[in-house]
């Protein structure tokens, strides 16, 4: 029942006071946030830029650059083709037993498989998680048109998703070539 | 308070997830592999560290009505630089911590710390106890990420120690974390109380380990 | 006449029993079932059911002598567990494994929590899911019959379990239910043979160790909850997989299932449901739906006990706290 009694000045200080510094919090903490980003953006945006190239040339070695094709294809994640003509990289990705299974595949200028990577980390640990490796997805070097490789015992929903991933980006290839110049 | 005895206070008697059980969500998603959990601890202590030292530094001038909100725009600010940060210069950090470097933000550890210590204290001893708080929850997580590594990938910081397939893979799975939290906590229990320090077990605030330093309790 | 009169609640009947006289007879009650699994599976069953008593047996007595208790092997308890928990695991097992999963059933199931009577959910089940969720690829490498008693081909019945061929394509073609019901088919150590359980299942009976009521009743609701979802062949669905082991031997744990009659229909229906609605619905990796839904109807215990209190004549029934 103070509050009643106090004079009308007070209560607006007492009033204004939370917003002022709040305010003035806000805007330190503003101006300290833009200042940091200002000096990392640059940075972070080179990293990341190396690091899905290190992959792409990861799958297809003697690539001169790469450069992204638009494409609206159902499960394709990109499609980067190389400049001088090696082939190309295109990323699906997969429905596994547990969730997502990013795939990527390293196709030549035929549309012959160089090699493809798989995650199945997310799968079912020693079961799953073993169509991400090389022992398996290395079956797939050398397909082209639509590839088969044998399903492991007892992961076969997981191979299956990367098998299906597989000839998405095989597909994926199709439409890529005929559009091309 | 004396600078050592605040260290040792977050360590052991008030270690954060084990005696306070604060914090205890990044403990158990980030206490798979000892890397992580190491990364994790000192990222959230630079948090603790800077965020204290801040909110002492400003504790006669926030009003109490719109404190929690001033607390939050500090300990925000401060892990959102810290990600910039980290992504910039430690990426590796980042794809290990995953979403769980940003919710930082809403570690018990940080705002409890701000509530019950930082707003209280000088600014200098709030900043060490940020320090030994971090200390706390970085020891912890290394204790339960060892556990759940060894037994459950066979690794130690990446170094396989027992031969492949030889892995009870449950402990890296979250039942395996509740299992092993629930084991140190009453290891370090049993350890304290039989160095004599009276570890009361009634609910509420008799048996609340942060007794000492919360500001409820006249 | 000058003892003092000795007070006691109901009742006050006592009979010759005791519990290791009840653990006698379960473990009587499951040769039969041990039998089979030799026969089908090869010597190497009795090895695993071997490791997994001693080690279950070895665990309790080491932990009554580290915490200065009486030794609580004598009730045979912890022998019956370790029977149940190898029942559920291929012949194939690696023998480390078996002994991992009885340290959980054990110590962390049983003996963590208070010991016999205290446990929350039927140890060997509990130690059987931790164990799948940890050696998954061991678990799920199922043994499969030796030699066979009927004219089946060996051949035939080695692809797939029943479980895993009635989900499939050709369906139920390929299954019969007298091999079915004899046991002539892939699994896990104890479960195959309904023949040898249900015989374990009337000497129990016989004892009065165990009521018919709830295998009759989970069997049953099994049956008619499969046949309501679209099941088009729930004969040759209840004769698979570890249904009768589970409805017969840890359905029916007095600790972990209701007192009154009542509960347990309740209690029964409830695995019946979930069993069907798992082993259907939950996707080909999670087949066997009877651990999971005898360890789920566990945990609802204390409210199903809560909610089919008997009332002494006369009362009124007091709502408590579940426990």
């Amino acid at each position: 029942m103070r509050q009643d009694k106090k004079a009308p000045a007070e209560s607006t200080a007492e009033f204004l006071r939370p917003v002022l510094v709040l305010s003035a919090i806000c805007l330190a903490a503003s101006a300290l946030l833009g200042l940091t980003n200002s000096l990392t953006a640059p940075i972070i945006e080179a990293a990341e830029l190396a690091e899905a190239d290190r992959t792409r040339r990861e799958l297809l070695p003697e690539a001169e650059e790469f450069e992204e094709i638009e494409i609206e294809l159902e499960g394709i994640d990109s499609v980067y083709a190389d400049t001088g003509g090696e082939g190309y990289v295109i990323s699906v990705t997969g429905r596994g037993y547990k969730g997502d299974v990013p795939v990527t595949v390293g196709l030549d200028s035929e549309g012959v498989i160089v090699g493809v990577s798989a995650d199945a980390s997310g799968e079912t640990a020693t079961v799953g998680s073993r169509a991400g490796e090389a022992a398996f997805t290395d079956g797939f070097k050398g397909q082209s048109g639509s590839a088969e490789v044998d399903v492991l015992t007892g992961a076969s929903v997981s191979s299956r998703a990367v098998i299906n991933a597989v000839n998405q980006a095989l597909a994926a290839y199709e439409e890529v070539k005929e559009g091309s110049v | 308070m004396k600078k050592t005895q605040l260290i040792k206070n977050g360590l052991f008697d008030e270690n954060p997830v084990l005696r306070l059980v604060i914090g205890t969500c990044p403990t158990l998603a980030i206490s798979t592999t000892v890397l992580g959990g190491f990364g994790m601890g000192l990222a959230a202590t630079f948090v603790l560290i800077c965020s204290n030292a801040v909110i002492s530094a400003l504790r006669r001038l926030i009003p109490d009505k719109v404190r929690i909100p001033a607390y939050i725009t500090v300990i925000a600010s401060f892990v959102t630089i810290l990600q910039m940060l980290v992504k910039a210069f430690v990426p590796a950090l980042d794809g290990m911590l995953g979403i769980y470097l940003p919710l930082i933000v809403v570690n018990c550890i940080i705002l409890g710390r701000a509530e019950m210590f930082a707003s209280k204290n000088p600014v200098l001893d709030s900043a060490v106890d940020g320090l030994g708080m971090g200390l706390g929850f970085t020891l912890a997580l290394i204790v339960m990420a060892s556990i759940r590594e060894i037994i459950g990938s066979g690794t130690w910081l990446g170094l396989r120690l027992i031969p492949e397939g030889y892995g009870i893979s449950i402990m890296t799975t979250p039942p395996g974390g509740f299992f092993t939290f629930g084991i140190v906590m009453a290891l370090l229990t049993a350890l304290l109380s039989k160095r004599g320090k009276k570890c009361a077990s009634g609910a509420g605030c008799e048996g609340c380990a942060a007794r000492e330093s919360c500001g409820e309790v006249k | 006449m000058n003892k003092t009169p000795s007070i006691a609640s109901s009742p006050h009947i006592s009979a010759a029993g005791s519990t290791a006289t009840i653990m006698l007879d379960v473990l009587i009650a499951l040769l039969p079932a041990f039998a089979a699994s030799i026969f089908y599976f090869g010597l190497r069953a009795a090895l695993v059911t071997g490791v997994c008593v001693a080690s279950c047996v070895g665990f309790e007595a080491l932990w009554c002598l580290l915490n200065k208790k009486p030794l609580a092997i004598k009730d045979l308890s912890a022998a019956v567990t370790g029977v149940l928990l190898a029942f559920n695991l291929p012949a194939s097992i690696p023998l480390w494994q078996a002994v991992v999963g009885s340290l959980v059933a054990i110590i962390v199931i049983k003996q963590l929590f208070g010991g016999i009577g205290c446990n929350f959910v039927n140890p060997a089940l509990a130690g059987r899911v931790v164990m799948a969720l940890s050696f998954t690829g061991a678990m799920v490498n199922y043994s499969y019959p030796l030699r066979t008693l009927t004219s089946a081909s060996l051949d035939a019945l080695s692809s797939a379990t029943p479980l895993a061929v009635l989900a499939s394509e050709e369906g139920a073609s390929s299954l019969s239910a007298l091999s079915l019901f004899l046991g002539e088919h892939g699994g896990v150590l104890g479960e195959t043979s309904c023949a040898a359980l249900l015989l374990g299942g009337i000497y129990l009976c016989g004892r009065g160790v165990i009521k018919p009521l709830i295998p009759l009743c989970y069997i049953g609701s099994t049956f008619i909850f499969s046949w309501m979802f679209g099941n088009e062949h729930p004969l040759l669905f209840i004769l698979s997989g570890g249904l009768f082991l589970g409805a017969i031997f840890m359905a029916t744990d007095y600790v972990t299932s209701p007192y009154t009659a009542k509960g347990k229909l309740i209690y029964a229906l409830g695995c019946g449901l979930l069993t069907a609605l798992i082993r259907m619905f939950a996707g080909s990796g999670s087949g066997e739906g009877v651990s999971y839904s005898i360890l789920l109807m566990n945990l609802v215990v204390p409210y199903i006990n809560d909610l089919t209190r008997s009332k002494p004549y006369g009362t009124e029934v007091q709502r408590n706290e579940a426990r």
